[in-house]
């Protein structure tokens, strides 16, 4: 570990930043996830890359993407 | 715990879902309550918020220099923290999170110490405002607002308690 790397004295915004980082995992994550499909990935694929099942991953965007307009191709 | 929210209280907690929901959030949080309350220019609470700067836009913007700020001090750059970019929304109702229970809390307190028939907006916005720590605070202060005399002119348009 690089002794450079940044870390808040003061546990306060080290939480916050706890809390920031889900934030912009979550939304890296969805955005992630769209242009993926956008780009003609199938929901497994996307899993695997993700890590986790087909399952949890059309289960948490598939109805978000659609309501936003973003339809996956064939499902696989 | 809503029976005794009035109208606009019910009608703020409906928005605040919906601010929650198109920032992809899944927990309604007490950051939400404040954005929904920001839009509401027309009632007393909205027009104490956007007295301290604290429109809408405000209150975006204060959130993002919140945001921004506390992940570049962990060494994340804000060109990574996609600011500008628009979230995709959630489906479904957001839950109630840990931060607007505490400030519904907090709320119904003051209600009961002041004698209050019901919660009125400002009383939701005087229990978000004891908030210490977390989103919220620390938004606020990233923008700059002083959160004790927010309170102070929110409280004032209560007027004496009966």
């Amino acid at each position: 570990m690089s002794t450079k790397q940044p870390r808040p004295e003061d546990p306060r915004d080290g939480l916050a930043a706890v809390v920031a980082l889900r934030e912009l995992a979550a939304r890296l994550e969805a955005a992630e996830v769209e242009r993926a499909i956008r780009a003609g990935w199938t929901w497994s694929r996307i899993a695997e890359a993700l890590g986790v099942t087909r399952q949890a991953v059309h289960k948490k965007y598939a109805k978000r993407l659609a309501a936003a307009g973003t339809s996956s191709r064939k499902e696989t | 715990m809503f029976e005794r929210f009035d109208k606009k209280s019910g009608a703020l907690v409906v928005q605040a879902r919906e601010e929650a929901r198109l920032l992809g959030a899944t927990r309604l949080e007490a950051e939400h309550l404040l954005l929904a309350l920001s839009r509401q220019t027309t009632w007393e609470a909205g027009r104490v918020l956007a007295a301290a700067g604290l429109d809408h836009d405000g209150m975006v913007r204060a959130l993002e220099a919140e945001r921004g700020r506390t992940l570049e001090a962990i060494g994340v750059s804000a060109s990574v923290v996609m600011l500008g970019e628009r979230p995709l929304p959630a489906t479904g109702q957001p839950r109630w999170g840990a931060s607007a229970k505490r400030a519904i809390e907090r709320a119904m307190v003051i209600v009961k110490a002041r004698g209050d028939r019901s919660i009125v907006p400002t009383h939701i916005l005087l229990g978000a405002l004891q908030l210490e720590e977390g989103t919220l605070p620390r938004a606020l202060s990233a923008g700059g607002v002083d959160r004790a005399a927010l309170a102070a002119s929110a409280e004032a348009t209560l007027g004496a308690s009966r």
